[in-house]
């Protein structure tokens, strides 16, 4: 059958044909038996689909992740930029990342501290920095602690109280920082979050927040990295975040600094997390524009923070220069000095102060 | 307009969609939820010069055509002709065998349209899954209903050859 009388057929179906259309080709089909299949075959293909999309029902799950934004905050106003695409989050968990941002520029004397092989690879230009440092030993089911991701293996999200901070284990520049009350305020509830942070983002955290809760699986992983270069010339730097997150050994996480940039380069730097449920990749966010001498990485589930990880210094040299490109970050800001260090704060999830 | 009456209204149409171009209930899972989000987030600056269900629907495809490119996933039309499936589809004194086979018939036809090509397979299924107009369609799309109804009688000659009708 040729193309343009298999389009008439099509819009028969579809009853797209007008009343002289439509007569003259079921007069056709009167006399010719493969129109007349062709018809048929249209409608039952047409019938088929129809049928199929009446048996497709979404999941129920599906509901209680979309009600935070059903019930919860108005829709962000067109000013707000949605840059990022944080995406969900792990069950249960709530992961704030926040970025600080230090960049000092790199006193003109080596640092003391820095090992001869640290000092081969910098000369060598190995873009890889930092080793991973070997996980933290399991405690034993029956005698470690509860702590904050176990909870999340219960049916009814009652809350308990707050874990103490998981250590971390890190090496090289890394630096273990378990959180204090003080020095990290948990939030306390979606609608805080809500009202603290950026509308768009924020939400996006209470889908995530919402989506976990209703796989109801631990986060096993999290992941991340900083890459800061140069932008003239291109260089990179790498820095990469790696490690389980388990309710009693908490993030580990290692790197070294890169490559330095060269002087007069500006210094940017690209920031992406990944968390992982058994490997699969469930939320993750990115940025990128932002010049980063510092990160930390705040992780909560359910509200209580089981693992920080401050501060890491990405990269030392830097030029005197703007502050961070926005870039959609939320609640970026940076304060440069023009002699070489340079401050700054990219809070995620919270309102930039 | 409130959020919660556009995502009761499109809820299951959204599903439906992104299931029909992911590959699994996760990816459609996930493609859903960013979707709304998405209308979440547009639904302030949305002043009704089109339809809500057009506009959701371009939102939709907007994200899942992305969504198909980055994945570089290959899509090859299924086809498989049975004589003995369409003989006994076409018999209509078949009784209860009538409905295996119409069950079996559907089956095939759900494979044919997970193979078609995604251009043609978003025809089919906005025409017939979700029974958009012509005229709603060429909107989502962004193309001529011309062009509309060219690649919809294309795709369903496709399927009808994929699952063994004529």
């Amino acid at each position: 059958m040729n193309r343009a009388l298999s389009e008439l057929v099509s819009r028969y179906a579809d009853g797209d044909l007008d009343d002289a259309e439509s007569s003259r080709l079921e007069a056709q089909a009167e006399s010719d038996p493969e129109l007349a299949a062709e018809i048929d075959a249209t409608r039952r293909i047409r019938a088929a689909v129809q049928t199929l999309a009446g048996r497709m029902e979404p999941p129920a799950a599906l509901d209680r992740v979309m009600e935070p934004l059903r019930q919860g905050p108005p829709a962000p106003t067109q000013r707000t930029r949605p840059v990022y695409r944080w995406l969900g989050i792990a069950a249960a968990v709530v992961l704030g990342v926040t970025v600080a941002t230090e960049m000092v520029r790199r006193n003109p004397t080596p640092a003391p501290s820095r090992t001869p092989a640290q000092q081969e690879r910098r000369l060598q230009g190995s873009e890889k920095i930092f080793e991973l440092a070997p996980l933290p030993t399991a405690v034993p089911d029956d005698d470690r602690p509860l702590g904050a991701a176990d909870h999340l293996l219960e049916e009814e999200p009652a809350l308990p109280p707050a874990p103490e901070p998981a250590a971390l284990e890190v090496m090289g520049p890394l630096t273990t920082a378990a959180p204090s009350d003080a020095a990290v305020e948990p939030f306390s509830s979606t609608e805080d979050r809500l009202s603290a942070a950026d509308e768009g983002l924020a939400s996006e955290f209470a889908v995530g927040a919402q989506r976990s809760s209703a796989k109801n699986e631990p986060v096993s992983r999290v992941e991340g990295s900083i890459e800061a270069s140069s932008a003239a010339p291109p260089k990179k730097d790498r820095l990469q975040l790696d490690g389980d997150l388990q309710s009693t050994a908490g993030l580990t996480g290692a790197g070294q600094p890169g490559r330095e940039p060269a002087a007069g380069g500006a210094l940017r730097a690209a920031v992406s997390v990944t968390l992982r449920i058994d490997g699969s990749a469930v939320w993750s966010g990115s940025s990128s524009a932002c010049r980063v001498g510092r990160i930390s990485v705040r992780i909560e589930v359910r509200g209580h923070v089981v693992s920080n990880l401050e501060p890491v210094v990405v990269a030392a040299e830097g030029t005197a220069g703007a502050v961070c490109e926005p870039d959609g970050l939320i609640g970026s800001s940076l304060e440069g000095v023009s002699d070489g260090t340079y401050l700054g704060e990219l809070v995620i999830g919270e309102s930039p102060e | 307009m409130v959020f919660d009456e556009v995502y009761e209204r499109f809820r299951r149409p959204i599903w439906r969609l992104a299931r029909r171009l992911t590959d699994n209930d996760d990816e459609a899972f996930d493609a859903t939820q960013e979707i709304f989000l998405r209308v979440w987030r547009g639904l302030a600056g949305f002043r009704g010069e089109a339809k809500v269900s057009t506009w959701v629907f371009q939102i939709a495809w907007n994200y899942l055509r992305g969504h198909h490119r980055r994945r570089g996933r290959l899509l090859n039309l299924v086809v498989d002709q049975s004589d003995e499936i369409v003989a006994r589809a076409a018999d209509p004194s078949a009784g209860p065998e009538r409905q295996a086979v119409s069950s079996d018939l559907l089956d095939r036809v759900t494979a044919a349209m997970d193979g078609l090509p995604e251009h043609y397979r978003i025809v089919v299924w906005l025409r017939d899954g979700e029974e958009l107009s012509y005229t709603e369609i060429a909107e989502v799309l962004d193309l001529p209903i011309g062009t509309v109804r060219s690649r919809l009688a294309r795709a369903r000659t496709a399927l009808k050859k994929a699952v063994g009708l004529p």
